[in-house]
């Protein structure tokens, strides 16, 4: 009884809290133009940083970042997610959005590129991979950096045999923490993922994988899609590019 | 269609119900029927990981038994074995997570036993593991299988703390609850419906047992 008073209590004040709470929010001034960048979580530092200037330039815009695997983002947007830009770290993703008429062709182009690399606690070639315990990639069903990873031992010839050993990870920044951790001997990330980080990182030879183009392009149902494409132009300009180049990208 | 999924989780579940059988009757017994300094603190400690949210158990379980755990690292040393990422890893997480509700309800069969019976089998001579098999354990039968069954499938769903410590490997951690998860993430929806009405039915099912264990006096 006691129990259930509390409960009416505080749900009475809930009622009374929660809708004023977001009316004196709403009040204030104009309103922020929101939007929703749904990106490749490897483009999540350099994306953040051009975020903050953007902003700082166009101070009522505001830009909210949903950051995962490129597979796990198109299939959010697949399900009618409300998005207005969509950037990928590979081909894929966005060329199933295309084919599904789910994004503004005209305003697809890719923005930069990367690289794969090995990264563990010591430098390793190939060959070594063998003698490792678990290697983590990304679960190529949704993540870009674990298809590359796979597409580059398979053509090397090593995949059969390390196949046993591979843990799949939810995203590429996943692999980078198993790693960091000490959880898995090694991973397959991209070279951009590497700067923050004290492990040594080892290249391999990027003409094993595909070229690593990112897309982006303006989703279809974009209530925002001119502001959408001032911050698409502002990612190519000379500062976006720079600030790409600073993380590792290009 | 690959059944990896089912088996692997029928098979994680029926090891951490067979783990919880055991030493959760042991903890609610205790629970149930002892008094001593600090048994509050173990009642409100086992069944944290019921009110806990699963990834914060996970949280908790990687801290621990991690390659660089506080166990986890003494395991590696004198093994070499990392138990992140494995199916032990789920039977662990599933184990921890699904054991609350065991000892919930076998503590409360338990001390719904009349401390009488006991007391009137020591005075006959019989030793407490004696008396727990022979008196208490069939009078608090019905409790200890309904909190068995609930634990069975609070284990087959278990989700967050899994992912986390046993990650989501294809054929080696990858229960239903997680392939459902990696099936919808990929697009196979085909798999994930297929998941999903199997889980829906056991679970209809671990209700409908449940119920006419608890209706039948």
């Amino acid at each position: 009884m006691k129990i259930k008073s509390l409960l009416t209590i505080f749900l009475i004040a809930a009622m009374i809290v929660a809708p004023s709470g977001c009316l004196s929010e709403k009040s204030n001034e104009t309103k922020p133009v929101e939007i929703t960048f749904s990106a490749a979580i490897s483009l999540s530092d350099a994306l953040k940083d051009m975020g903050t200037e953007f902003q700082k330039k166009n101070p009522e815009v505001k830009i909210n970042f949903n950051f995962g695997a490129s597979g796990t983002l198109e299939k959010q947007i697949e399900q009618g997610a409300s998005v207005d830009i969509f950037a990928s770290a590979s081909q894929l993703e966005m060329e199933s959005l295309d084919g599904k008429g789910l994004i503004i062709k005209s305003t697809r182009t890719n923005f930069t590129r990367n690289k794969l690399v090995i990264i563990a606690p010591s430098r390793l070639t190939i060959e070594e991979l063998k003698t490792l315990d678990k290697i983590a990639i990304g679960d190529p069903k949704t993540v870009p950096a674990g298809r590359y990873a796979q597409t580059f031992l398979e053509n090397t010839g090593f995949f059969e045999m390390l196949k046993s050993k591979l843990i799949f990870a939810e995203n590429v920044r996943q692999v980078l923490d198993y790693v960091e951790r000490g959880e898995v001997d090694a991973g397959f990330v991209y070279f951009s993922d590497t700067l923050k980080s004290n492990l040594s990182v080892s290249s391999i030879n990027d003409s094993l994988y595909p070229p690593i183009l990112y897309p982006i392009a303006i989703v279809n149902d974009s209530q925002q899609p001119a502001i959408s494409r001032q911050f698409i132009d502002y990612i190519q300009s000379n500062e976006g590019q720079t600030i790409l180049s600073k993380y590792g990208f290009g | 269609m690959d059944f990896s999924p089912l088996v692997l989780s029928l098979w994680v579940s029926a090891l951490s119900t067979s783990i919880i059988a055991l030493f959760g009757t042991l903890i609610a017994y205790v629970l149930a029927r002892k008094r001593f300094f600090g048994r509050t603190m173990l009642d409100a400690f086992t069944t944290l990981p019921m009110i806990l949210p699963p990834t914060v158990t996970g949280y908790y379980l990687i801290i621990l038994l991690g390659k660089n755990g506080i166990i986890g690292n003494h395991i590696y040393k004198l093994t070499g074995w990392n138990i992140m990422f494995t199916w032990q890893a789920a039977v662990i997480a599933a184990t921890v997570v699904a054991i609350p509700i065991m000892i919930k309800s076998a503590k409360a069969a338990i001390e719904s036993v009349d401390i009488e019976y006991e007391k009137a089998a020591f005075t006959l001579g019989k030793s407490e593991f004696e008396t727990f098999f022979l008196v208490t354990l069939p009078l608090a039968k019905k409790g200890l299988i309904a909190g068995l069954v609930l634990s069975f499938a609070r284990a087959l769903g278990e989700f967050g703390a899994t992912i986390m410590i046993a990650g989501n490997i294809p054929g080696k951690t990858s229960t239903m609850s997680l392939a459902i998860y990696r099936a919808f993430q990929s697009g196979d929806d085909q798999l994930a419906t297929t998941l999903v009405v199997f889980l829906t039915m056991v679970s209809i099912g671990v209700i409908y047992i449940t119920t006419r264990i608890s209706r039948t006096d």
